[in-house]
């Protein structure tokens, strides 16, 4: 769907009323989802939502607003609501649109095939998870899946000069449970799997991963309670160690005083061996596209260099506030006003393999998912293990229960000594396994 | 937009939902004095759902001419289909009187009287008011939000309702640093109602002047030792444990999925003190934050008492799970939005008022705590829950003594509520500003009298 020339008409109106700066912000979603709970299928759904967000300055003030439809005078209706309050806001300098820069497209996002992607599709997807899952063993019990596909477009211009629109697909699933063996329930798992394009699908790994772990954590016993060695998953490492992460290089928070990243740039941070990159333009990412919420290029930017500080995330706002340019981080969708937030997380892959990873530990824990608090402001964390194993003198000896850690993510980061070759998307990140020493580990 | 309804329906040859919502959300933030939000957008579309052979299908649209909407009949009823080739368990619906009409809460001064540029200067004014009280505020933040919404059901077995909800919302939180400490305290109001009903139990000056107070004290304030203590609960952490604690385990899909409430209907579950309920109306005082007439499967919601003295006796349900328990639907089915399908929520939760004085509760314990405002709260399918605590005070001989911080309480909701030995005559809704999350989001309100309990403390050693 062309959705250039929406924009245009709205942006003409805009200007005509009397707004200074104005950004039209416009999307196009097809979702279909078929949802699995307790074993058994629940409901298939689909939807077409068209958005289009106005974001308007007058004499530096803020007015934004959206609506979820291209009818013509329910756009010219939002424009003037969106004037309205520009007048009431107060004047802040910062208040200024990007102005159009050079966009590199980015590859592998959009599937032409995905267009004509129906349920019927998308159930056979979603049975083939969930019968994967239950074939590999009977006591697997699933507590929920889902099976989604969103092909849409999403188009952005501002009166600086940008204008741009992008077509998209994106097929994500998950699955999640236990197993279950006479009174026995095993610890829970949650699998997530996303590709870009339908012949990429590959429904049966994630089920297969979830069975196995599942399963495995069967005949769980109580731990032992040390000071120690703790193996994080990619999922264990998401949960832990991402939102205090994004939280703290969000400059929004750096620059109100909220996060313990404020001025350390080029300092160490975390241990040598880490390396962070958020990349925008990674080819079928499934964080990826070629600009941001506001229509700023993304590109590669290194956020954590062999344990120091490089970079935090910036949009036009945080930006201006420091005379700099943003990073192209600026996020949300339609119904907001641009944000920060990360397009593709990695962690960069280190040089050990998973197995010499146990292997190389005398006495420690695997942590295959973590639930428990984070305090993105002081670090500290604390909470349960789930599918928990021991490791003792290299070997995997027991599947784990009610065993909890606790600690500090930002002392965690300095303590980091070994990350493994092997990695794994987890929502829109890159992760890998990671070896933390000194971490509280409790036997309930 | 009955009249396309009636055309869809007239089409249809199965059980046809049809939900227009049109929703108006207008939010003004402001942080230490900087405009951070100033947004106002329109959400509307029409969410279709279709039973077939027993399966669901559910497609929704933001395109409203006929031909659009009967495309997303056309899809859901395909999805249904397919669906249906795949269900193992067949659904079934329970029958019952469907509403009719129009629907709207009482709402004194509707919001739409009072003009943008009098909201803004009021969050601008009263987050200013924190920063000014003490030097020791170095921040504060104040949020005015209002969900204005309008909707039309129809269904193929008689339900015919339009229907009009007005929620506002305010809150102010206030940060206090002294000596590289920092502390932070909240207030919140919020309400089914108008601008009126919204500053009804407390003016903006108050919220702010109470936030600010809280956030100084606490910076003197120490931390509890962590102990199985007497306690008494405000109303606010009352229905935080109706709602968080209780309320989720008894929703029939949880029970279903084996929640701690399964299979204890007729059941001694907790004191004879304790009588437990979810209404979709506003009991006892007008203007909860989760009123709801009618749900959105079209059924009129009505008070459901979930424990009677001490006894489980319902549950709460959708069309679906009332068929399955064969039971009255309870009207607890909802949808956050058009894009959305109805889940089994909650509505008002509450704790019904008791005959004790609060005075003679505090009298009586001779070591415990009296506990106020609930900040975070988890808890399981097994009732077991663990919930912050803006403001602990000792009690000591039977009289109140100093602030703690970081608290923190714990238990199992349902032996707690078994440990209840006294029950206040007093009645609070606390927290009308509040969202529940289950897949979508719930605008929710819970809230009760003052009771004393016995419950787990948990925070930490002195420093």
């Amino acid at each position: 769907m062309e959705l250039l020339p929406i924009c245009d008409k709205a942006l003409k109106i805009a200007l005509d009323i009397g707004c200074d700066e104005t950004e039209i912000y416009a999307s196009t979603i097809k979702r279909i989802e078929v949802f699995f709970e307790k074993n058994d299928l629940q409901i298939a759904r689909s939807q077409i939502e068209d958005g289009i967000g106005i974001r308007a300055f007058k004499n530096k003030g803020l007015g934004f607003s959206s609506v979820n439809s291209f009818d013509e005078k329910k756009i010219e209706e939002a424009i003037r609501n969106s004037y309205i309050l520009t007048k009431s806001s107060p004047k802040d300098e910062f208040n200024q649109l990007p102005k159009s820069q050079k966009t590199t497209e980015v590859k592998g996002i959009y599937d032409p095939n995905s267009e004509s992607f129906n349920t019927s599709k998308a159930m056979e997807f979603g049975l083939n998870l969930v019968n994967e899952a239950k074939n590999y063993d009977n006591r697997v019990t699933v507590d929920s899946a889902s099976f989604e596909a969103i092909v849409g477009s999403r188009a952005i211009i501002n009166s600086n000069g940008i204008r741009i629109q992008e077509p998209f697909s994106l097929f994500t699933y998950y699955i999640m449970g236990w197993a279950a063996d006479d009174e026995e329930v095993s610890s829970f798992d949650y699998q997530f799997g996303g590709k870009r394009f339908i012949n990429d699908i590959d429904v049966k790994t994630i089920a297969k991963y979830f069975a196995k772990n599942v399963i495995g954590s069967l005949g769980a016993e109580k731990g032992e309670s040390f000071v120690g060695t703790v193996i994080l998953s990619p999922n264990s490492v998401f949960e832990l160690l991402i939102f205090p992460l994004l939280f703290s290089i969000n400059s929004n928070n750096v620059q109100k005083k909220m996060s313990k990243f404020k001025g350390k740039i080029g300092e160490k941070i975390a241990s040598n061996l880490l390396t962070i990159k958020d990349n925008g333009i990674l080819p079928h990412g499934l964080g990826s596209s070629s600009f941001d919420r506001e229509g700023v290029p993304h590109k590669p930017i290194n956020i954590i260099e062999n344990g120091k500080l490089i970079s935090y995330m910036y949009n036009t706002y945080t930006a201006n506030k420091e005379g700099r340019l943003s990073t192209g981080h600026a996020s949300g969708g339609a119904r907001t006003a641009p944000g920060i937030g990360p397009t593709n997380f990695i962690i960069k892959s280190g040089n050990v393999n998973y197995k010499d990873m146990i292997s190389n530990i005398g006495r420690g824990i695997i942590v295959t998912r973590f639930s428990g608090n984070t305090n993105p402001v002081s670090g500290d964390f604390s909470g349960v293990v789930k599918g928990g194993y021991l490791i003792k003198n290299g070997k995997i000896i027991k599947p784990l229960i009610e065993t909890l850690i606790a600690g500090n993510i930002f002392e965690a980061l300095n303590k980091i000594t070994a990350i493994s070759k092997e990695t794994k998307w987890v929502n829109s990140s890159i992760l890998p396994y990671l070896v933390i020493e000194d971490v509280n580990i409790t036997s309930g | 937009m009955f009249d396309l309804f009636e055309k869809i329906i007239k089409k249809a040859d199965c059980f046809t939902e049809l939900r227009y919502h049109n929703r108006e959300l207008n939010s003004i933030s402001v942080r230490k004095g900087e405009l951070e939000e100033s947004s106002s957008s329109i959400y509307s579309g029409i969410g279709i759902r279709v039973l077939v052979n027993g399966s669901w299908g559910f497609s929704s649209t933001s395109r409203l001419t006929e031909s659009d909407v009967y495309k997303t009949f056309m899809e859901a009823k395909v999805a249904a289909e397919i669906s249906s080739k795949n269900k193992k368990d067949k659904i079934k619906l329970a029958k019952t009187t469907m509403a009719t009409g129009e629907f709207e809460p009482e709402i004194n001064d509707d919001l739409k009287n009072h003009t943008l540029d009098e909201k803004l200067s009021l969050v601008l004014k009263t987050e200013k008011m924190m920063r000014d009280f003490s030097p020791l505020i170095q921040s504060a933040f104040c949020r005015y939000s209002e969900i204005i919404d309008e909707k039309y059901i129809m269904t193929s077995d008689g339900a015919r309702c339009h229907i009009f909800d007005m929620k506002p919302e305010f809150r102010v939180i206030a940060v206090a640093v002294k000596d590289g400490d920092m502390t932070m305290a909240f207030k919140a109001t919020g309400v089914t109602g108008g601008w009126k009903d919204l500053f009804a139990k407390k003016k903006p000056e108050e919220l702010a002047g109470d936030a600010s107070k809280i956030a100084i004290d606490l910076l003197d304030a120490k931390y509890p030792i962590g102990e199985r203590e007497t306690v008494i609960l405000d109303p606010g952490l009352v229905g935080l444990l109706s709602h968080e604690a209780i309320g989720h385990t008894v929703e029939a899909d949880i029970v279903l999925s084996g929640s701690m409430a399964h299979g204890k209907i007729g059941k001694k579950v907790a004191s004879e003190l304790i009588t437990l309920i979810d209404s979709g109306h506003s009991q006892i005082k007008g203007h909860a934050g989760g009123e709801l007439l009618v749900d959105d499967e079209g059924v009129p919601t009505k008070k459901t008492i979930i424990i009677k003295d001490g006894i489980l006796v319902s549950y709460l349900h959708n069309r679906e799970t009332s068929k399955i328990f064969d039971v009255e639907p309870t009207g607890n089915a909802r949808a956050f939005e058009y894009s959305d399908e109805p889940l089994i929520r909650m509505r008002n939760t509450y704790i019904e008022p008791g005959n004790h004085e609060l005075e003679d509760m505090i009298l009586e314990i001779k070591k415990g705590y009296l506990l106020k405002g609930p900040m975070s709260g988890q808890a399981d399918a097994n009732a077991e829950f663990m919930f912050g605590v803006q403001e602990a005070y000792e009690i000591k001989n039977g009289k109140l003594g100093k602030l703690l911080r970081g608290v923190t309480i714990s238990g199992q909701a349902f032996e707690v509520l078994n440990s209840v030995d006294a029950v206040s005559k007093d009645f609070q809704w606390d927290l009308g500003s509040g969202y529940c999350g289950k897949k979508q989001y719930a605008k929710v309100d819970a809230g009760g009298p003052y009771l004393r309990c016995k419950l787990i403390i948990g925070g930490r050693q002195e420093k």
